[in-house]
């Protein structure tokens, strides 16, 4: 990439965040969301701390637990640290909901509202180039889902570490999680974010556009659904596999994003 | 006999044409065409099959002498069958707008056939390797029994080969008809009639197997011969056709097409650099589209054309990088202030710091609009948005300027404000393209007028368009005198236009104290003077002569006007 690139797609994110403070309605999207994702994450972070000291408990419950959580809490011998890590590992995953849900309705809200305003057009006579378009939108979009999710994260590991025990914190801050929080989830906003705009150049309307973009949140909801009835286990190795073939979809959808980001399907394209 | 011959050639003539030219009235997609291809080919057999059929019983009978057998069944009827085809596909060429249109209506035509072919060979094997019909029944319905089994395939094979051919006669048909090319047009006739002539005699002269042998000896030439037109058209439109890249814009038959609609029919056009160029025409005339195909925003259906010297398709960011749009809404950021905007586009142009500043001042200053530049666009009138969005077109002061409706929606004031910048810019050396409806704006700022209507109806100057639809007009206003009352003048005035080549009346108003007379005239500044001294010298009282010039909007509305 060169300097006149870089200087554009800044100019780029210069003009989206303007644009996120200018419109009022996506602005409080924007925070609410994670205002409220965050906010049941803290609850279940405050919660887990909560159940290890208030909960009377049956010794059996540990193996039921075992039967759910399989090998990620065979080396906890204590009921109230296996509690802390399930309820903890519910916050974390409503947490890797922020990423997966923002970004890719945000970029087919804002590639419509261009659209709308005629601005889109103004822009693409520019010497932009499509990737540099395409590229800044990705940035953007997904910095809005990881920056608060990242944000929410660090609140919610020092909440267990202030509230929960020293077993429970070294599980839920496992290189699983940690590799799916800092790589897999911007992995996870780049493909809803690249999905969104392939998506948006081709739909003949903005709300086809941001139906099928919306849809990637599905398999981390999938995950989360899975995870709680204890269907899968997300490990270092799970997350691993999990960023691996997240990766190579973000490559696939971002080629065929800039591919299909065509001036004419975006000028002439949608009703 | 011969009659019979006669009359098969003639129904399969008229079976697909009948059918092509009533059809291309009517097809909206390339499914239909297909569709129309395959009725064309199903209803001419439908029509062939019992005359030709018994046409071959009769000719095995040696009715006939064996040289006039050869010329029906290789002159004769082959070249009914392709002027058939021909006609047909011309006709389809003649409507079709994409290659792929005409393609279908091969594909129709030639797959059904190859379809047909390919069952009877498959039912026939059957047939024949059941017992179910014996050798003499199963050579009436297809003369490939003769042989061992695999000569079966003679017929799919052969059809095959009809199939490539049909695709590649109706590509070469619509380049002929797109090109204006009849070269083409006598070149797939050729070819598609040695095929079939090749195919039909080996298999009615010799045998199954050396009509086998010529399908693949000439299988490959269809594919040979489209490979050498292409490449024949290609170094041509190279040669010959292409855009001249010293203009500013230079068009060769570009056009867009969207589904089955012709947006831009096929468009040439050359404006210079430093010319202000006015395109005209009705809504849903194709300026926009034009316009955006020439930004680099759609790509073109066909054609070719550069920008600034830079091919089109071929190096688009290039083009982007030296003009500036004025799309037809303002197309700003509403919620962020003009300023703001200004800053915004200035920087993806390539301008910053100070010279960004210094040029942002300037234009608001320019345009009124420096008081107001920290309020969002948003809150502007409709005339201060266009005029911000001018504002940004001109930051990076690009040599070729696209204007679409640059007055829309302006007061007159306004629009006046804008119209002495465009003066100023072309002043400065930029060549401008100007779509606009108004059409007193067109012919005072332009130096040339292009009037579209998907394709472009006339081309160039306002005073050269009035010459050639109404040649110089004259307007002679003569009294009556004395000497040469009403009548007499009537007389007069009669004998002096008739005694005078090049001058021809279009209109007489005859009044009690005047007559006057609107002429034509070939060479003004040599007809004139002469016709004015030939009525003076009959002493006919000429009161006053004058020009007349038709206004721009005449001119447009007449040219509109014909061509609907």
């Amino acid at each position: 990439m060169n300097a006149a690139s870089r200087a554009r797609i800044l100019v780029l994110l210069e003009k989206e965040l303007r644009e996120l403070f200018a419109a009022r309605m996506l602005l409080a999207s924007v925070i609410l969301v994670p205002l409220l994702l965050g906010g049941v994450a803290l609850t279940m972070g405050w919660a887990a701390g909560e159940v290890s000291e208030t909960t009377q408990h049956d010794p059996h419950d540990l193996e039921e637990l075992r039967q759910i959580m399989g090998d990620r809490i065979a080396h906890v011998t204590d009921l109230r640290d296996a509690l802390e890590l399930y309820v903890g590992e519910m916050g974390l995953l409503v947490i890797l909901l922020l990423p997966a849900l923002l970004p890719p309705i945000l970029a087919a809200q804002t590639l419509v509202r261009e659209k709308q305003s005629r601005s889109l057009e103004t822009l693409l006579v520019t010497p932009l180039r499509t990737w540099e378009i395409v590229l800044a939108k990705v940035i953007f979009c997904a910095g809005l889902g990881v920056i608060p999710e990242w944000i929410v994260a660090s609140i919610y590991y020092a909440l267990i570490g202030s509230r929960c025990s020293a077993v429970a914190l070294a599980s839920l801050a496992s290189p699983g999680w940690i590799v799916m929080l800092a790589i897999g989830t911007p992995l996870v906003a780049v493909l809803g974010v690249g999905l969104g705009v392939a998506v948006s150049s081709r739909a003949k309307d903005a709300q086809t556009a941001q139906q099928i973009a919306g849809m990637v949140v599905l398999p981390i909801v999938g995950l989360l659904i899975m995870q709680s009835l204890g269907v899968t286990s997300l490990g270092g190795l799970g997350a691993l596999v999990f960023v691996g073939a997240v990766a190579i979809a973000d490559t696939v959808v971002l080629a065929l994003a800039i591919s299909l980001f065509e001036r004419e399907t975006v000028v002439t394209g949608w009703k | 006999m011969l009659q019979a011959a006669l009359a098969i050639g003639f129904v399969q003539l008229l079976v697909p044409i009948v059918i092509a030219i009533a059809a291309q009235r009517r097809w909206k997609t390339s499914w239909s065409l297909f569709g129309i291809g395959a009725a064309a080919f199903v209803l001419s057999k439908v029509v062939q099959i019992p005359l030709s059929s018994g046409l071959e019983l009769a000719l095995d009978g040696h009715t006939i002498a064996p040289p006039l057998r050869l010329a029906i069944f290789l002159v004769f009827a082959p070249l009914c069958e392709e002027t058939a085809r021909w006609v047909a596909f011309r006709a389809i060429a003649t409507r079709a707008t994409d290659p792929r249109d005409a393609f279908s209506y091969g594909i129709g035509h030639g797959g059904v056939e190859l379809a047909i072919f390919s069952a009877l060979a498959v039912v026939n094997l059957g047939a024949a390797t059941s017992g179910m019909l014996t050798p003499e029944q199963a050579h009436v319905i297809a003369r490939a029994t003769d042989g061992p089994w695999w000569t079966l395939l003679a017929g799919p094979l052969e059809r095959s080969v009809a199939l490539v051919s049909h695709v590649a006669m109706s590509w070469l048909v619509w380049r002929a008809v797109q090109e204006r090319a009849p070269r083409w047009l006598v070149a797939s006739m050729a070819m598609h009639y040695v095929l079939n002539g090749a195919i039909v005699g080996a298999a009615v002269f010799v045998s199954p197997l050396a009509s086998l042998g010529a399908c693949l000896v000439i299988a490959p030439l269809p594919i040979v011969l489209l490979l050498v037109a292409s490449r024949r058209e290609a170094k041509r439109d190279v040669e010959a056709d292409a855009p001249d890249a010293s203009m500013a814009i230079s068009c060769r038959g570009l056009g867009k097409t969207f589904g089955d609609t012709r947006a831009v029919g096929a468009i040439d056009l050359d404006v210079k650099r430093g010319e202000l160029f006015a395109l005209l025409g009705p809504n849903g005339a194709g300026k926009t589209t034009l316009v955006r195909m020439l930004a680099g925003l759609i790509a073109p259906s066909r054609g070719r054309a550069s920008v600034m010297g830079h091919a089109l398709g071929e190096d688009d960011d290039a083009i982007r990088s030296r003009i500036g749009v004025l799309t037809e809404a303002p197309g700003m950021y509403e919620s962020l202030s003009a300023e703001v905007n200004l800053r915004l586009f200035g920087r993806l142009s390539g301008l910053e710091g100070e010279a960004l500043d210094a040029r942002i001042e300037h234009l608001l200053r320019r345009f009124d609009l420096w008081e107001r530049r920290h309020d969002v666009v948003g809150s502007f009138s409709k005339g201060m948005r266009q005029k911000t969005s001018i504002a940004r077109v001109l930051l990076a002061s690009p040599p070729l300027l696209f204007l679409d409706e640059p007055t829309s929606g302006l007061d007159p004031s306004a629009a006046d404000e804008v119209r002495a910048l465009v003066r100023e810019l072309k002043a400065e050396g930029h060549t401008i393209v100007l779509t606009t409806h108004r059409l007193a704006e067109a012919e005072e700022l332009a130096d040339r007028v292009g009037i579209l209507r998907t394709d472009m109806l006339a081309l160039d100057t306002v005073a050269a368009l009035r010459k050639r639809l109404y040649g110089q007009r004259v307007r002679v206003r003569c009294l009556p005198t004395e000497a040469h009352p009403l009548e007499s003048l009537r007389e007069q005035l009669d004998a002096v236009l008739g005694a005078h080549e090049g001058v021809g009346e279009l209109e007489r108003l005859e009044t009690r104290d005047a007559i006057e007379l609107v002429v034509s005239l070939e060479a003004p500044d040599v007809e004139a003077p002469r016709l004015i001294a030939a009525l003076v010298a009959r002493g006919i009282a000429v009161r006053s002569v004058a020009d007349v010039e038709e206004s721009l909007e005449d001119v447009y509305l007449d040219i509109v006007g014909r061509s609907r």
